[in-house]
């Protein structure tokens, strides 16, 4: 294909990092630093059965 | 003296306290009943009755104090609510070895009453049927006649408890999942409003239409059961923070002057006369106990079953594309990149109906399409709604049939879609509005089989269709009367 043939899509992925003490859908912690599989819950895992619950500070 | 497992819970219960009967005889009972007939009924996906034991024993063994007087009695639970050790199979091959982590609201609720679980019922895959033959696990068959089916979706906790396997069960209801079973098996079953009970851990079918509730051989276990899971839930945002209400209180107060719509629209072409029928002998007891009875006109529910259908398949979609095979459930075996792992788990773990919703949902949410079809669907909800409301001002009941038909036969209808749809029409209209409706039934057919009679109340007026339900069977005595005979 020919330069001119293609069209510039461009998108933004914006990831920005919570000021919360806890996940943005989950109690979770955010803490920095923790042992693997340790701040995590069925919710994060999007487990069968699980709804998410809106950290009210993000809002 | 009756058998143990022929007496309703509000029976049990007070045995159980009176102190003359052991947890442990209650639920040997039933570990016994189960072995007699789940060859014959095939309503459990996974039995717990070992374990049921063991905690039956236990529980004789402690003190107890008056603050849970259902401790020791049994309980079965559909298939799609979580239970933290014990399989959650949503009678899906997709979850067949699925082990959740954690428990559902209300199995955590039923757990600290010190209620024993017998196990998993059968369902319909992921609560998407009106006959439970979608289950990828096996064919639950009617206990009043074995070669018809229990229906659905919840069918496998209406047949164990029509069966006397469970004293009571917990279903869920989408479209008419707790409603049509009870129906087609001669037991009460309750589709609450709309925020009533917590859907944590209930695996999502339709997250705006989903709802768990109870399924029990009469009223006031019905009642009791509601009192049990009934409640806010942090967990669920929109179950609803209202005060506690004791749904035991309101059973005796009679239906003088009680307000009663019959919305012709349900009474129309399609329906069985010998349910008509029934149903009519119903509505003159009503009148004979004081009540006043008037016609009126639902005229939006002919549209309820396409827009049911319409907002049911899109929230499907969206609910399982979690489903892909990577962190749980079914993995292919055969693949060789990441799409065909996604695909071929999808293809391979799914059943057709399940697919077909999936593809149904997904188109109507397509750009392109979804102005025609999802968003008119929402619009025609909101004027379902209004029209319930409408009517729900004037009465304090609607009372309508709950299924066109009484239980048909296995396989008569799993060829034909479209006509097992047709099964719904008279319970989607009340997910739709998000009202709450109970199932009980009202009578037999030529046949012998169970016809059931719903009674739709306005959000959160549970207490006023129990209340109706419960005059109504005091009246006719409907389990005195018939019994479920395993024909052959």
């Amino acid at each position: 294909m020919a330069r001119e043939d293609y069209e510039v899509v461009i998108g933004l992925e914006v990831h920005a990092e919570l000021s919360t003490k806890t996940k943005i859908f989950c109690s979770c912690p955010t803490k920095f630093g923790g042992m693997p599989n340790t701040q995590t819950c069925p919710i994060c895992m999007a487990m069968p059965g699980t709804l998410p619950v809106l950290n009210e500070k993000v809002v | 003296m009756k058998d143990i497992t022929e007496l309703t819970v509000h029976e049990l219960v007070e045995k159980l306290n009176n102190k003359e009967i052991t947890a442990e005889q209650i639920t040997k009972a039933y570990a016994d009943r189960i072995n007699e007939k789940e060859k014959d009924v095939q309503a459990f996906i996974t039995i717990t009755a070992d374990e049921a034991l063991e905690k039956a024993k236990k529980i004789d063994g402690e003190i107890k104090d008056n603050k849970n007087i259902f401790a020791g009695i049994p309980i079965g639970i559909k298939d799609n609510l979580c239970t933290k050790g014990v399989k959650t199979t949503c009678a899906s091959k997709m979850l067949e070895n699925f082990v959740a982590p954690y428990d559902a609201t209300v199995v955590e609720k039923i757990n600290e009453e010190k209620m024993i679980s017998l196990g998993k019922l059968n369902m319909d895959e992921f609560a998407m049927g009106s006959s439970t033959e979608n289950s990828a696990m096996k064919i639950t068959h009617n206990p009043w006649n074995l070669n018809k089916v229990p229906g659905g979706s919840s069918g496998g906790s209406a047949a164990a408890v029509a069966a006397d396997m469970v004293p009571w069960a917990l279903g869920s209801d989408t479209g008419g999942s707790i409603r049509e079973p009870a129906s087609f098996c001669g037991v009460v079953g309750l589709k609450p409003t709309y925020g009533l009970i917590s859907r944590y851990g209930l695996v999502a079918f339709a997250s705006s239409l989903d709802q768990v509730g109870p399924i029990t051989k009469d009223v006031t276990d019905c009642a009791m059961l509601l009192n049990i899971i009934a409640g806010h839930d942090e967990k669920d945002s929109t179950s609803a923070n209202i005060p506690k209400v004791d749904y035991t209180k309101s059973l005796k107060n009679g239906v003088k002057n009680l307000k009663i719509g019959v919305p012709k629209e349900f009474f129309g072409e399609g329906i069985n006369p010998e349910v008509k029928a029934k149903l009519e002998e119903a509505i003159n007891i009503y009148k004979e106990m004081g009540a006043e009875v008037e016609e009126c006109s639902l005229d939006v529910a002919k549209y309820a079953l396409a827009t049911y259908y319409i907002i049911a398949c899109a929230e499907a979609s969206s609910n399982l594309g979690r489903f892909d095979g990577i962190r749980y459930g079914y993995r292919t075996k055969n693949y060789t990149n990441l799409k065909e792992l996604y695909r071929n788990s999808r293809s391979e773990g799914f059943g057709a109906e399940v697919k077909r919703r999936i593809i149904l949902g997904t188109y109507v949410l397509s750009s392109g399409y979804y102005d025609a079809y999802y968003k008119k669907a929402q619009q025609v909800r909101t004027f379902v709604k209004r029209e319930f409301e409408k009517n729900l001002s004037k009465y304090d009941v609607l009372l309508t049939p709950v299924s066109p038909t009484t239980a048909f036969d296995i396989g008569a209808k799993s060829n034909n879609p479209l006509e097992m749809y047709l099964a719904d029409i008279c319970t989607v209209s009340i997910n739709i509005a998000g009202v709450p409706a109970i199932s009980i039934p009202c009578g037999v057919d030529i046949e012998g089989m169970p016809i059931g009679m719903q009674l739709i109340g306005n959000r959160f007026a549970e207490e006023t269709i129990l209340n109706a339900a419960f005059a109504f069977e005091q009246k006719i005595n409907f389990r005195q009367n018939y019994r479920p005979e395993f024909k052959k």
